[in-house]
Order: C-alpha cells, then sequence, then structure tokens
C-alpha cells in the first residue's frame, strides 16, 4: 500500500507538470499567428501537454485499479535475503546514503564555484568514500588526494578548463 | 579508387603513425570504459597534443580514440550496468545480464566481436560508398530527417518491456523538456521563467550525463556491497565460435546498415542508431520477450551498430564538412586549425588525407580487435574497485563532463536535475531510454518538421513526397499498428495460456 501511495504521488506529480506546462506556454498579447502548415510554438508544446496529462491520468487509474486489487509489489527474494543475512545494507542505510550522496553532490557543485578545484574535490571524494561506507582513513585520504590531483593535472591545466574560480 | 585505399593502409601502417592510432585505440578503450568520460572529451584531451603535428597523424589519432571508445563504452555497460558512452547504453539492456549470469566474458566477446565486424562493415560501405552517401547526404530535406526521428520515437515502443504506459510517459516527459528554451522559426521563449539561461534549452550532453552518471549512481548505490562480485575475478573475453557469430549475421547486417545509413544523416546523431537496430532486430525476432533478458543478440547488434556508425558519420564529415556528431565535429576543428577547408571539394584536393581518414578506420578497428582479445582484462582492472570506490570517480568526471560541455556550470545543475528525475523513474521502474529518447529526438523532430513545412508552404504533403518518405511514413504507421495488435495480443495469448495449465 506504501507503494501504491507513492506511484500515486508520482503520478499526480505528472498531471500537475502536464497542467502547469499546459498553462504556461506563453503566449504574447498580440494574436497568435499560425506558421506554416497550422503548427507554431505552441503547437507540439500542447499536444505534449495534453498527452502527458492524458497518460498521467492513464497511470494514476492504473495505481488505483492494482491498490483496489492488492496486487503483491514484486520484490527480488534473493536481495531481500541478502539483505536479512547482512551481506547488502538495509534499506534505510540505501536511503540514508542516497540522500547523503544527492547533498553532497548539490554541496559540491555549489561550492566548486568558489573554492579551489584540487581543495573540494578531494574533500568530497572523501566524503563520498565515507558515505559509501569506506572506512579505512588512510587509504580514503591518499586515494582522494592523489585523485584530485590527477584531476587538476588533467582538466585544470592540460585541458584549460575554468574549473578553479 | 583501389589505389587510394592502398596509399591510406599503406600510410597509416608507417610506424608512426600506426603508433599513433594504436596509441589512441588504448585511450579510446580506456575513456569509453569510464562512464562520465566521452570520445568527444578524449579527443579534446588530444586536440593541445596534436597542435605540433602534421594533419593526418593529429587526425589518425583521433580516429583510433573515436572507434575504440565505441568498444570501451560497452565493458561499463555490461559489467556494471554503467554505460561509458551513451550509445552503449543498449548494449547494457543484454549485455549486464548476461554479466550477472556469469557470462560477463563471453557477453565481453559478443561486444568485441560486434563492434569489430560493425566496424568493418562500416569501413566498407563508407570506402565504397563515400561518393553515393555524400550525394545522398546532401539531397536529405528536412522531412526526411523528421521522419527518421518520429521512427526512432516509434520504435523506442520496442525496447518496453512490462509497462507500454510507463515508456509512453518517459517518451512524452522528454519530448516536453526539448520544448524549454527559444522554439525554432519563432524564436519565442517557452518555460524560460525569465532565465536566459534556459534561452538555450535543455544542453543534451548535460542531460545524458545526468541521466546515465547521477541517476544510476544513485539507483545503484543500494549494489554497493555486492559491487565485485562480476569484476573481483580476472575476467577474460570468451570469444564466441564463429559459427556462432555466422548465426548472427542478420543482428551484424541490420546494426550495420542502420550504423551507417542513420550516421550518414548529419545532425540525427550517432547514439540513436543503436536503438533503431535494436528495435528492428527485436522487432523481426520470433522471441521478441527475451531481449533484455540477456541475449547475444541484444549486445551484437548494438555494437555492431555504434562502430559502424564511425563509417557513417565519416560520410558527411569528409564530403560536406558536416559534422556527424560531436567527436567528428572536433575532427573537423582539427583540420581547420591545420589550415585545411573541410568541405565538398576536401576529397578532390586532399585524397591522401581523405583516403588515409578512411584507412584509419579499418587499421583502428582491427588494432581494437587486438587490444581488447588480448588485454580486456587489463581494461577491466580499471572498473575492479568495488562500486563504494568507483561511484564517487563517476560522479566527479559526470560533473566535469557536464561542465566542460559549454565551461559553465549552468549544464551542471541541469545534469543534477535530470539525475534527480532519472532515480525518480528508475525507482519506479519506469525505463529511463524512453526518456533519452524524446530528449534526443525531440528537437530533430520539431525542428525539421517545421522547416519542411515552411519550405512547402504548409503542405504536410511533402511529408510523403518522394518514395523513401513514404516507406517510413508506412514503416511508422505499420509499427504503431503491429505493436498495438501485439499490446492486445500478448495478454489473449497468457490468459489462454495459463487458462489451458489449469
Amino acid at each position: 500500500m506504501r507503494h501504491a501511495v507513492k506511484e500515486a504521488l508520482l503520478g499526480l506529480a505528472l498531471l500537475a507538470v502536464g497542467i502547469v506546462a499546459l498553462v504556461l506556454i506563453q503566449r504574447p498579447r498580440e494574436t497568435v499567428t499560425l506558421g506554416s502548415g497550422g503548427m507554431n510554438y505552441a503547437t507540439l508544446p500542447d499536444v505534449y501537454s495534453v498527452l502527458l496529462i492524458g497518460l498521467a491520468v492513464l497511470y494514476l487509474i492504473s495505481v488505483l485499479r492494482r491498490a483496489r486489487a492488492s496486487l503483491p509489489r514484486h520484490s527480488p527474494s534473493e536481495d531481500n535475503a541478502a539483505r536479512a543475512a547482512g551481506r547488502l545494507p538495509s534499506h534505510r542505510t540505501v536511503w540514508v546514503r542516497i540522500i547523503l550522496s544527492f547533498l553532497a553532490l548539490m554541496a559540491y557543485v555549489v561550492m566548486l564555484q568558489f573554492t579551489n578545484f584540487l581543495v573540494i574535490t578531494a574533500a568530497y571524494l572523501a566524503a563520498m568514500f565515507w558515505i559509501f561506507g569506506e572506512r579505512s582513513l588512510t587509504r580514503i585520504v591518499l586515494v582522494s588526494l592523489i585523485a584530485a590531483a590527477l584531476f587538476y593535472g588533467l582538466f585544470v591545466n592540460l585541458l584549460n578548463l575554468p574549473l578553479t574560480p | 579508387m583501389i589505389h587510394e585505399i592502398l596509399n591510406g593502409l599503406w600510410t597509416c601502417l608507417q610506424p608512426l603513425n600506426f603508433s599513433l592510432i594504436l596509441g589512441g585505440v588504448i585511450l579510446g578503450l580506456i575513456i569509453g570504459a569510464l562512464p562520465g568520460l566521452s570520445s568527444p572529451m578524449a579527443i579534446i584531451v588530444l586536440l593541445p597534443v596534436t597542435y605540433s603535428m602534421d594533419t593526418l597523424p593529429a587526425i589518425l589519432a583521433m580516429m583510433g580514440v573515436y572507434v575504440a571508445s565505441k568498444l570501451g563504452g560497452s565493458y561499463s555497460a555490461i559489467l556494471l550496468r554503467t554505460p561509458g558512452t551513451p550509445a552503449a547504453a543498449c548494449t547494457a539492456l543484454d549485455g549486464y545480464p548476461m554479466a550477472q549470469r556469469g557470462e560477463a566474458g563471453l557477453a565481453l566477446g559478443y561486444a568485441t566481436m560486434g563492434s569489430t565486424f560493425g566496424g568493418l562493415f562500416g569501413w566498407v560501405i563508407a570506402v565504397t560508398c563515400v561518393p553515393l552517401l555524400g550525394v545522398v547526404a546532401a539531397k536529405s530535406s528536412n522531412a526526411d530527417i523528421a521522419l527518421v526521428g518520429i521512427l526512432g520515437l516509434v520504435m523506442v515502443s520496442a525496447f518496453i518491456r512490462g509497462s507500454t504506459l510507463k515508456g509512453l510517459i518517459g517518451v512524452v516527459v522528454g519530448l516536453l523538456a526539448t520544448t524549454i528554451g527559444l522554439s525554432p522559426i519563432d524564436g519565442v521563449e517557452r518555460f524560460t521563467f525569465g532565465q536566459y539561461q534556459l534561452l538555450s534549452g535543455v544542453p543534451f550532453a548535460a542531460a545524458l550525463v545526468g541521466l546515465f552518471g547521477y541517476a544510476v549512481v544513485l539507483s545503484d548505490i543500494e549494489m554497493i556491497g555486492q559491487s565485485s562480485s562480476l569484476i573481483a575475478r580476472d575476467v577474460r573475453i570468451k570469444l564466441p565460435r564463429f559459427s556462432e557469430i555466422r548465426r548472427l549475421w542478420d543482428c551484424i547486417l541490420i546494426g550495420g546498415l542502420w550504423g551507417v545509413g542513420v550516421g550518414a544523416v548529419p545532425g540525427v546523431g550517432a547514439e540513436v542508431s543503436p536503438w533503431l537496430a535494436y528495435g528492428t532486430v527485436r522487432n523481426k525476432s520470433k522471441h521478441r520477450e527475451k531481449f533484455g533478458t540477456g541475449i547475444p543478440e541484444g549486445v551484437v547488434v548494438s555494437e555492431a551498430t555504434a562502430n559502424a556508425n564511425c563509417g557513417g558519420t565519416m560520410v558527411p564529415m569528409l564530403t560536406l564538412g558536416i559534422p556527424g556528431d560531436g567527436s567528428t565535429a572536433i575532427m573537423l576543428g582539427a583540420l581547420i586549425l591545420h589550415g585545411l577547408q573541410p568541405g565538398v571539394l576536401l576529397i578532390h584536393d586532399q585524397p591522401d588525407l581523405v583516403y588515409g581518414i578512411l584507412a584509419s578506420l579499418l587499421v583502428a578497428t582491427i588494432c581494437m580487435f587486438f587490444v581488447s582479445w588480448t588485454s580486456i582484462r587489463y581494461f577491466i582492472a580499471i572498473l575492479r574497485p568495488g562500486r563504494s570506490w568507483l561511484f564517487p570517480f563517476v560522479l566527479v568526471l559526470a560533473t566535469i563532463g557536464a561542465f566542460a560541455s559549454s565551461n559553465s556550470f549552468y549544464p551542471v545543475y541541469v545534469a543534477v536535475a535530470f539525475g534527480l528525475i532519472g532515480f525518480v523513474f528508475e525507482s519506479f521502474q519506469f525505463p529511463i531510454v524512453t526518456l533519452v529518447l524524446g530528449i534526443m529526438l525531440g528537437p530533430i523532430v520539431e525542428l525539421n518538421t517545421r522547416l519542411a513545412l515552411e519550405l512547402s508552404n504548409g503542405d504536410w504533403g511533402t511529408f510523403v513526397a518522394t518514395w523513401p518518405r513514404v516507406l517510413m511514413v508506412c514503416l511508422i504507421v505499420g509499427l504503431l499498428g503491429y505493436e498495438s495488435y501485439q499490446s492486445i495480443r500478448l495478454p489473449v495469448a497468457v490468459a489462454a495460456g495459463e487458462s489451458s495449465s489449469v
């Protein structure tokens, strides 16, 4: 049922995107003139928006029907067994890693604009290794520094990418 | 022409030139294998290095990278489900399931053979048909290109297993995303919200980085812990028997034709053709439900197409001076930097150069095969560190790749956004490939459709004005009808099977 709720939310999000796109396609105040063949700048966005709205509605209907029929969600039994046995990280750990990874990525992208590439990349790599479960501090630091130096040499020095502010 | 080809081969086999091709092949395999890096980026790395060289040696090194990166992309696609290049995303559909079954060496073998034979096919076609294909490409109009794009969108339904609805949603979301920015022809702002960066729309390269870099990493975080199961062992390539390759001759032929044909049309791009070929093979197969579960056909056809594309993209590059993809665009830039003028006169003014480049296609393809066959485990070694070590590098390289597309941070933010979208899609089992195809083909379809209508004064009959267009329209309509029939027929057949077994 939880997954059905998530799917329903996704369906609603898709529906909202379609409706917003249909509403927001900007039209100038003057009369919209049709181009050749009856097409103008708004034709295809309108078509795609209407299609997305229709498909989102169908998706919501299918989600509701599945929820009513209480159809079980397919879940690989091998993965569940592996998580229970401790060979794979738990669902909670996975989600924590996903969220932290995304936040770290956002921070890296933002900080890259204001901080030295070598420094921030080394820090980001170290943080990501830690988030992904590596715990050997020496190895993390060494690999991060060497890799960041190599990337700096290749992309900043050799390719002259303006990565360093 | 034979004389020129032999001259070109002789030039390529000179020690310095051969060394440059070999070095380019090795670099191409490495770059192609690393997710987040791409062939254009690898060629850009070579650009400043080749300033001091003569023109042909410089281009030969780039050709080595260009050819080998196609195969290199399949390594990570097969072993990690993270394609090293966009074209290899199609290889992952069947390559990764094969690897999961313990057939990683065999999958890599099929990929190597597919790439080699596809590359050889592309070379033969390019060399024998450069003048002819040049004429055809120059005559292809907007209506033709629009129809090829629509055909690609229809073919995407061939890749959808399980939920046509989810696939169509992915396509439409991708198409809608491409309407951001200035509209073609009218130049009206759409969905820009006053942001000047959005005027240029969604950067395609950044979207791909997000979908195939960030999204795949986020989705595969749950696999950390089992990361080394496929590549911890010393993976050795297992070349399939020649009889097996002979059995798959139709996959190589179809892949070769799509690769060369689509590559020869400027602007459509090399990334589209593997999907078109895959859909063709799948649709004609009697066991289409097996596609995507790990069958050799899926690996061979996509790899054959990717490398045959190299021959196809040479046609507009050498005959018209128009790049077929990003890599050939950089190579054209290299020609200009060396004082040459690419265009219709290049083959007349510089035949040695043109046939030398064509010959390098053959030499690079053969080098790629032998290097891959004998040394693949060294290349795979760069993928061997567990995902916990590899993924951060992928994320950094993807970030740099998105930045390098325009030397600004706007594409990086776009990549992050698409990474999030792709992750959500993956979580709910929406096929990302449909989103990618919508993004790739949306601008092509819209621009060329509108241009075709402008040029025909609004006459929709322009789309059936020639026999090739009629054929494509029939193909589109036929495929739509066939897919609709299959979607109705299959549930009935399954239900009949279930009732008879009771």
